[in-house]
């Protein structure tokens, strides 16, 4: 068992440019706060009408006017006049630039911070038009975790591709997302592995590479190649026709459409490593998706992580052989239950 | 001694007139400006609806093609944007005429305050919300502004003819008052 070392520091300069984007009035308050707390900042959840609430690695505080609210001192209010500032500071002065990003509830910043939004949704067709009168805005700090994939390295290079496929899974909050961005650092430049690999990752939700306007933003190696915002589905497929990647790195399979682009990948001789929610193996062959990924061998290697005792613990590697053994009851009952509809069978 | 006293008052009477055709100028510049204003308006449009250039950036390509004062002004103001991320579109458009104010700048187009508020109001909520509302605040600035463009003909017709008279006759006043 390992855990992630977090020791991806951010240095002040770049919590001064995160913290840029806040309105003027938050933006003073917090230079009065003292550097060393601000070091641990995670979050800024701003909410219309509502205290400015700071999330720091040590847990929540309450923004006050001048620096973190102490007992019984008023604490600052997030004001419409705020939002329209902070709007403005976000999306470079043009909101209508981002319309499009918006839709999905959060826009990527330079420096490949998150930033989420929630207000009205404008519905169409059951689908999300835009969201207008935005009501709060969460503003979650990107940070590099260098030494984050040290541990997993040595577990996942070998086998005919040079890099066994791979899939993460653990609970929300145990740090796929940041290992597999810092996998794709180390095999991109070869730390710690026979030869630097070719490497894609398809980033739907802009999460693993950060990507501003089809920038990276975080750092995920030098032979790394980003499609960004792309469906899993349509993307892997798009990488392996487009970029002749080694390895192509994903977040967050699931869906039933991703099952023909992971066969795909496992057709083109390319090592697919990607990341799932799910507790245990036993609840990823629970899904259907997955159930057909493990049974048809999709992947040599399953890593579960823990956030327990620290975020990023691997917990667990099993193999293909023990996912396979796992599903085959799953897979019968399965398709006892979908009969001539069953998509496993085509 | 009277040929000094000529030399006085042909001086007094040029610069009388020079004063009065300065102010007349001023009428023809408030004019071409708010037609470029209004092209500029236009274009700025096409780029909102069109592109997703954000709009320090489509203001520097707007500001490029239309040159001139209007165009200055809009390369000024982007230049200011991009010097000052955590600047909003109405404290940089703040930021530049307080600086006038202090400093003066001849390059920057003539405008009255009326335009000034009308320009003011859309910067206010320019690049604040989506696309279609933006261009609803492009087109009512610019109505506005045709509307002043309108008047500014109309006293471009009666006030630059008044002011040159007004400088050759007062004067020809203070001069013959002076001799």
């Amino acid at each position: 068992m390992a855990a992630l070392r977090r020791d991806g520091a951010v240095e002040l300069e770049d919590i001064h440019k995160f913290t840029s984007y806040l309105p003027s009035g938050i933006r003073r308050s917090l230079y009065e706060v003292d550097e060393t707390v601000l070091d641990g900042l995670i979050e800024v959840r701003l909410r219309l009408g509502k205290p400015v609430m700071l999330i720091f690695d040590r847990g929540e505080r309450l923004l006050g006017h001048n620096g973190l609210c102490r007992t019984g001192e008023v604490p600052m209010i997030f004001t419409r006049a705020m939002r329209d500032e902070t709007l403005q500071l976000l999306t470079d002065r043009s909101v209508y630039a981002v319309e499009e990003e918006l839709k999905s509830g959060y826009i990527t910043i330079p420096g490949g911070h998150r930033v989420g939004v929630v207000g009205r949704a404008v519905v169409s067709n059951g689908a999300v038009e835009a969201i207008v009168d935005i009501s709060g805005i969460n503003l979650r700090m990107a940070r590099d975790v260098r030494e984050a994939a040290a541990e997993i390295v040595p577990h996942i290079v070998g086998g005919s591709l040079g890099v066994y496929r791979t899939l993460v899974y653990s609970p929300p909050g145990c740090g796929k997302t940041t290992l597999l961005r810092d996998l794709a650092r180390r095999l991109s430049d070869g730390i710690e592995t026979p030869r630097p690999f070719r490497v894609a990752i398809v980033d739907e939700r802009s999460e693993l590479a950060g990507c501003y306007r089809g920038e990276p933003q975080r750092d995920v190696g030098s032979r790394t190649d980003v499609l960004d915002r792309a469906p899993k589905a349509v993307g892997i497929m798009t990488v392996i026709r487009s970029m002749s990647p080694e390895v192509v790195i994903t977040d967050e399979l699931g869906r039933v459409e991703d099952i023909r682009a992971v066969e795909e990948c496992m057709n083109a001789g390319v090592a697919l490593i990607a990341s799932a929610h799910a507790g245990s193996l036993e609840e990823l062959a629970c899904r259907p998706a997955f159930a057909a990924m493990m049974s048809r061998n999709c992947f040599d290697l399953y890593v579960r992580l823990s956030n327990r005792p620290k975020v990023g613990t691997i917990a667990e590697i099993s193999s293909k052989s023990d996912a396979a053994n796992l599903v085959g009851a799953k897979l019968t009952s399965i398709h006892a239950e979908l009969g001539d509809s069953c998509w496993l069978c085509r | 001694m009277l040929v000094m006293q000529v030399i006085g008052f042909v001086m007094i009477f040029c610069s009388g007139l020079l004063a009065g055709e300065r102010m007349a100028r001023r009428y023809r510049a408030r004019y071409s400006d708010l037609c470029a204003l209004r092209h500029s308006l236009v274009l700025l449009e096409t780029y909102v609806s069109h592109t997703s250039q954000p709009i320090p950036r489509a203001l520097e390509s707007v500001g490029r093609s239309i040159r001139g004062r209007t165009g200055y002004l809009l390369c000024r103001l982007s230049q200011v944007l991009a010097g000052d991320p955590r600047l909003t579109l109405l404290q940089a458009w703040d930021f530049i005429w307080t600086e006038i104010d202090r400093n003066g700048d001849s390059q920057l187009p003539v405008l009255s305050p009326s335009d000034l508020d009308i320009l003011g109001r859309l910067f206010a909520c320019l690049g604040g919300s989506g696309r279609r509302d933006q261009i609803s605040h492009i087109r009512l600035a610019s109505e506005s502004l045709a509307m002043n463009e309108q008047a500014a003909r109309r006293d471009l017709d009666t006030y630059p003819r008044l002011w040159r008279y007004l400088g050759a006759l007062g004067a020809a006043v203070l001069g013959l008052a002076v001799l």
